[in-house]
């Protein structure tokens, strides 16, 4: 298993870190750190598990899709970063 | 709708998140009014958000050392120690129906009732958008928020007398990038209510209880026994548990 790691500050949001554990060209599991907000609170799990499973490489457009499926699906509102950020920091790390 | 105030009162780490869980499940329930809740953290303690890492964001060695308590919240946003002596506390919990819908209005709503109270004491204070209030361009409040099942939390902290050295012996937060440089600019970047004016204690609790009463309908009150009682089974199933608190 690898593990590799991404972080940002958000301009004008908020500080989120990612921590990817991957073997295989697949990604196992996913943990997003920080200081931003989550409607609902339960709604950062469903992101996390939407994205096990994700093939590498992906592009930041697969991963904003995954991301913004989940968000829209489930009706989560998430503060501090956009579902771009996040497939940025998930594919630069993933790159 | 009649409000509850409780006033100033101190509580441990455990209790206060508890507290706010418990008054929130009475205010969903019918049998709490919509409550305004100062208070402190004795001993002091460093509150993380739900989504923080904790081993990230707190020294824990320090916090042994020092005997400083954690906790994890169960709203997001950022990792705050709350000194003892240096700091206020609130909560505002609330059917979400009496709150603004919207999230950000909502900041800027409670977050205008302790800029209220700050310029009563004659410190200039303005929100910074998502969840801060700045003095003199420096870190002076900061607020989080949740709604779940229809009730509205937001509580935030006041800081009163900061001693930045001591915050950051315990904040892992701007030591990431090993340097003097950054802690100190870290440490510059927030500010007290006593580093501004010398104001006493006693007179901010004052000014923030007519602030965030003004206008509404209150009476003062405190925690019923249903909600202690609640409170301290919460400290048991989640607030004390390590599977809790180092979640993330």
């Amino acid at each position: 298993m690898q593990r590799v790691s991404a972080e940002m500050k958000v301009k004008g949001g908020k500080f989120v870190r990612v921590r990817i554990a991957h073997e295989g060209g697949i990604v196992f599991q996913i943990h997003i750190t920080g200081d931003f907000f989550v409607h609902p609170e339960e709604g950062l799990e469903s992101i996390e598990r939407s994205l096990v499973g994700l093939r590498i490489p992906s592009t930041m457009e697969i991963v904003e899709r995954i991301v913004n499926e989940v968000l829209a699906n489930e009706r989560i509102t998430v503060i501090g970063f956009s579902s771009s950020d996040l497939a940025d920091l998930v594919a630069g790390a993933l790159a | 709708m009649k409000w509850r105030l409780i006033d100033f009162e101190y509580w441990n780490a455990w209790m206060n998140m508890a507290f706010d869980e418990a008054i929130g499940e009475a205010v969903k329930a019918g049998s709490s009014p919509p409550t305004i809740r100062f208070y402190g953290w004795d001993p002091s303690a460093v509150s993380i958000g739900c989504f923080q890492s904790l081993q990230d964001e707190v020294d824990l060695t320090a916090c042994q050392r020092e005997g400083v308590d954690f906790v994890r919240r169960r709203t997001g946003g950022g990792a705050v120690y709350h000194d003892k002596d240096g700091e206020i506390t609130y909560s505002v919990i609330a059917p979400e129906e009496i709150m603004d819908k919207d999230i950000n209005k909502a900041y800027a709503t409670i977050c205008g009732w302790i800029i209220d109270a700050l310029d009563v004491l004659e410190l200039s204070a303005t929100f910074a958008a998502i969840n801060d209030i700045l003095t003199d361009g420096k870190k002076i409040s900061g607020s989080a928020q949740t709604r779940r099942g229809g009730v509205f939390l937001q509580h935030g902290t006041l800081l009163y007398n900061v001693n930045p050295t001591k915050m950051f012996s315990i904040l892992k937060v701007g030591r990431t990038k090993i340097s003097d440089k950054a802690i100190s600019s870290y440490e510059e970047r927030v500010t007290s209510i006593l580093r501004q004016a010398k104001v006493p204690k006693d007179r901010v609790l004052l000014e923030l209880r007519r602030s965030f009463t003004k206008g509404k309908e209150w009476e003062s009150g405190t925690y019923t026994s249903a909600e202690k009682e609640r409170a301290r089974q919460l400290v048991l199933d989640r607030y004390s548990r390590q599977e809790w608190n180092s979640s993330r």
